[in-house]
């Protein structure tokens, strides 16, 4: 009863943003000549800014603001064989590939005075990264490092289990690459989830619930003051209001809405609308511990009864395509040769249903995320699923909410959309390798409980991770997606491309590299140093 | 003038529904053309509601995806949602949510207000303190925030909305209730009953129930447009009747994240709300005015 109430009390953010919205859009307003960007983000609110548990694309950018990376990607490209010197000036790696020794850059100070950053630091986030207690989501893109020693203070050596031919990409500052400080963790506990402090080109200001993110620039900044004096993140959940406040140009850029009919009436209002990729994979997994989708037979009938082509047609052609494969496609990896794709069958998905012993459906309860990039896909299949029987319930509560209620294996469906570093081991090791299992202490996001129940891929994940002729990678790669799909542990299904929309005034610094093969790893823009405002 | 006849029980201060259909009272509301257009509308829209499934030319859970956002045309007489569904028939069956809640929770609110605030007064002294107290606070939060709550608690779902929306509608009944209670129990009608040993249950249900029926009528009538709208709101704020099946709220709300790509989604929705509360505003204030013509406005 008690976790029933809470769970309603979830949904009080929903109400609560609705008014909090209207009056944040026209209350704030910058200080008079101040070149401070205003941000209109598609989140209710944030749950953490700490960049080792920043999880959401509310999030993610924020953090990205103000945290580094050992190494970087070059800003607006995914170019692996690129990989840039971030917080390390150079690098070295022994013969066999499992000592890495980075030289760091010196003097870099930390934000509000928490003195310079070391190597010290180094070693502490990476411990904090992989330790079980601390819980960090992106745990096991770190679970290769055997240890990380402080040679001297602007040297550090970070010793791997076995070779990884993917190392620097793990690095860079992305989910698990960010580097924290150990003073302001150790001092803040428990505060520093709002009162991040990093290194980047701005630094946190304020943050007020459910309103707005208020970062400031960071005038010592290793790579030069940035040309911006700060950034605003307004929470705006609401797709209309955040492309009404753009057209008003009460914001200067804004988290997108990823439909084909938005781009269009953007772009012909004279807004620049960027699309990134490699891809948001959009999937479902079924909880095959929670009765009837422990049933093969119930797992398949429904991953038939998906007609593809509905979302494709929702998001619009331009940016989506079918994803048939657990793997999206783009990253290392991904293939459909050989797999069950569980195209649209209408007829198959209920005689399945009936030889499961369900002839009539049945019905179910999940929980489903208010954000524009969840629900509206739950309904669709809401109505595939009525169409063969099955009744789906809907009960929405806010994104933040959603995401902590599918860790609690609330859910016998569970929607998920996700941008990773592309390549197929991060997607399969957080989304199908047994130790990623929900509930578990060393748990990330695999909802379905595959490895525990039904079948496991663990050892393909394993094996490939380390294996260094990229062939035989391939075939493991492909090995764990055919039996995914086999299991009907998840059912893909479509790819789509990232948008944001920004002024025309709003010079990003760099160029942004067109979705193509390995392009842009970030699902939203990183405001970095050099990005602009001109002449607003 | 008129309210004073003989209605079974003396010298009522509020005239009652008591005299048939040549009654005075029915008379003068008959002869208010708004309410009786209101009466109108609430019966269409009452019909509209009973026989949603003939009237409505699709499923209003039915997706056309290729169709999505369309304006109105010969296959959808008012449009497309987002999912493609049909506005019209999404419209036809939403009316059986605004008025299911409309008319149950005014009905439940009314039933167990009456009964609280008609003992609450009649019986008066620490029970009554303690009514009026809690009424008090209640009154100080604005109705839909206190429906709101109720459904942050309880959840969202039809059922749990009517019951949010009667408690938010609660303290209006009883105070409503209450005061001509409290008046009526030193009238000497009442005190002589007492007198002659009358039991209580027979002085309020024989007495004071039918005087105070009137005034609690014309309020219900317009209470239920209030109850309407708190159902629209709370199906807006995604707390009340839940996808994919339609109510105006819901309706509203995808409109308007989709206002720009298609407004009639949003006009529609929205129409239909004003025009039901519209219809049982005009039905309440033409009951008042019938009811009690000493307070007629013009």
């Amino acid at each position: 009863m008690l976790s029933k109430m809470r769970s309603h009390f979830r949904l009080l953010p929903l109400a609560a943003a609705v008014v909090a919205l209207a009056l944040t859009a026209f209350v704030f307003a910058a200080p008079a000549g101040a070149k401070v960007m205003r941000i209109g983000s598609g989140v209710a609110d944030v749950g953490t800014l700490d960049p080792h548990f920043a999880t959401n694309f509310g999030e993610y950018p924020i953090v990205k603001a103000m945290f580094n990376g050992l190494v970087d990607l070059p800003p607006g490209t995914v170019d692996m064989e690129r990989i840039q010197p971030d917080l390390a000036e150079r690098w070295e790696v022994n013969e066999d590939g499992t000592v890495w020794t980075f030289y760091l850059r010196q003097g870099v100070q930390w934000h509000h005075g928490y003195g310079e950053f070391t190597a010290e630091d180094v070693v502490f986030s990476f411990n904090r990264m992989k330790s079980e207690e601390v819980g960090s989501p992106w745990r096991s893109e770190v679970a290769n490092i055997k240890e990380v020693r402080a040679v001297d203070p602007y040297t550090v050596e970070i010793e791997l289990h076995a070779a990884d031919p993917f190392t620097l990409l793990r690095l860079v500052g992305y989910h698990s690459g960010f580097i924290v400080s150990k003073k302001a963790v150790e001092e803040l506990g428990e505060e520093y989830r709002f009162r991040p402090i990093g290194t980047g080109p701005f630094m946190i200001e304020e943050y007020n619930p459910r309103q707005s993110v208020v970062l400031a620039a960071n005038k010592d900044y290793f790579k030069g003051a940035p040309k911006l004096d700060g950034l605003v993140f307004l929470f705006m959940p609401d797709t209309a209001t955040r492309e009404l406040a753009l057209r008003t140009r009460e914001i200067d850029a804004a988290d997108g809405n990823a439909e084909q009919i938005w781009v269009d009436r953007m772009r012909s209002q004279g807004l620049i609308v960027d699309t990134v990729g490699p891809g948001n994979g959009y999937f479902l997994q079924y909880n095959m511990t929670m009765p009837p989708f422990d049933n093969l037979l119930v797992r398949q009938a429904l991953s038939y009864a998906i007609n593809r082509q509905d979302v494709v047609e929702f998001l619009g052609p331009a940016l989506a395509r079918e994803l048939k494969s657990p793997v999206p496609m783009g990253y290392f990896g991904h293939t459909t040769e050989g797999i069950e794709t569980y195209d649209y069958d209408p007829q198959r998905a209920r005689q399945l249903l009936a030889e499961a012993g369900y002839p009539n459906g049945f019905t179910f309860d999940i929980y489903m995320s208010e954000a524009s990039s969840y629900l509206p896909f739950a309904q669709i299949f809401q109505a595939h699923w009525r169409a063969i029987g099955v009744t789906m319930n809907l009960n929405i509560v806010d994104h933040a909410s959603y995401h902590a209620l599918v860790r609690e294996n609330r859910n016998g469906v569970i929607l998920y959309n996700a941008t990773r570093l592309p390549i197929a081991d991060v997607y399969l090791s957080q989304f199908y390798h047994s130790d990623a299992i929900v509930g578990k202490p060393t748990a990330i996001t695999n909802f379905s409980h595959l490895g525990d129940v039904v079948a496991s891929v663990d050892h393909l994940i394993e094996e490939a991770r380390f294996e260094h002729n990229a062939e035989r990678q391939r075939e493991l790669y492909a090995e764990a997606q055919r039996i995914i799909m086999e299991v009907a542990a998840a059912m893909p299904y479509a790819q789509r491309y990232s948008t944001m929309a920004r002024q025309p005034y709003v010079d990003l610094g760099y160029e942004l590299i067109g979705p193509n093969h390995f392009d842009n790893l970030f699902e939203h823009y990183i405001y970095n140093e050099n990005t602009d405002l001109i002449g607003r | 003038m008129a309210a004073r006849q003989a209605t079974g029980t003396p010298a009522a201060d509020h005239a009652t529904f008591a005299g048939g259909w040549n009654a005075p009272w029915f008379r003068r509301f008959r002869r208010d053309k708004m309410a009786v257009a209101g009466v109108i509308v609430v019966l269409l829209l009452t019909l509209m509601a009973v026989f949603a499934p003939y009237l409505a030319p699709y499923d209003p859970a039915e997706q056309h995806i290729i169709y999505r956002l369309r304006g109105p045309s010969e296959q959808f007489r008012m449009g497309t949602d987002e999912f493609g569904r049909d506005v019209l028939s999404r419209i036809i069956y939403g009316s059986r949510a605004s008025l299911i809640v409309g008319l149950a929770s005014v009905f439940l609110a009314g039933v167990v207000g009456t009964v609280i605030g008609g003992l609450s007064g009649y019986i008066g002294g620490r029970f009554d303190l303690m009514v009026s107290s809690v009424v008090n606070v209640l009154m100080s939060f604005p109705s839909l925030l206190l429906g709101l709550m109720v459904v942050v608690v309880l959840g969202p779902g039809t059922t749990n909305v009517i019951i949010a929306v009667a408690l938010s509608l609660l303290p209006n009944f009883i105070r409503l209730a209450r005061g001509p209670v409290l008046a009526l129990r030193e009238r000497e009608f009442i005190v002589a009953c007492r007198a002659m040993g009358a039991s209580t249950t027979r002085i309020l249900f024989k007495h004071v129930l039918p005087n105070i029926l009137g005034p609690i009528s014309v309020m219900s009538t317009l209470w239920i447009a209030t109850a309407i709208r708190t159902e629209a709101s709370l199906s807006f704020l995604g707390l009340g009747v839940q996808p994919p099946w339609p109510s105006w709220g819901n309706m509203i709300k995808s409109g308007v994240d989709n206002i720009l790509s298609n407004p009639w989604l949003a006009v529609y929705s929205g129409l239909a709300i004003t025009v039901t509360v519209l219809a049982f505003n005009v039905i309440g204030d033409g009951l008042r005015d019938a009811l009690d013509p000493k307070q007629k406005t013009l």
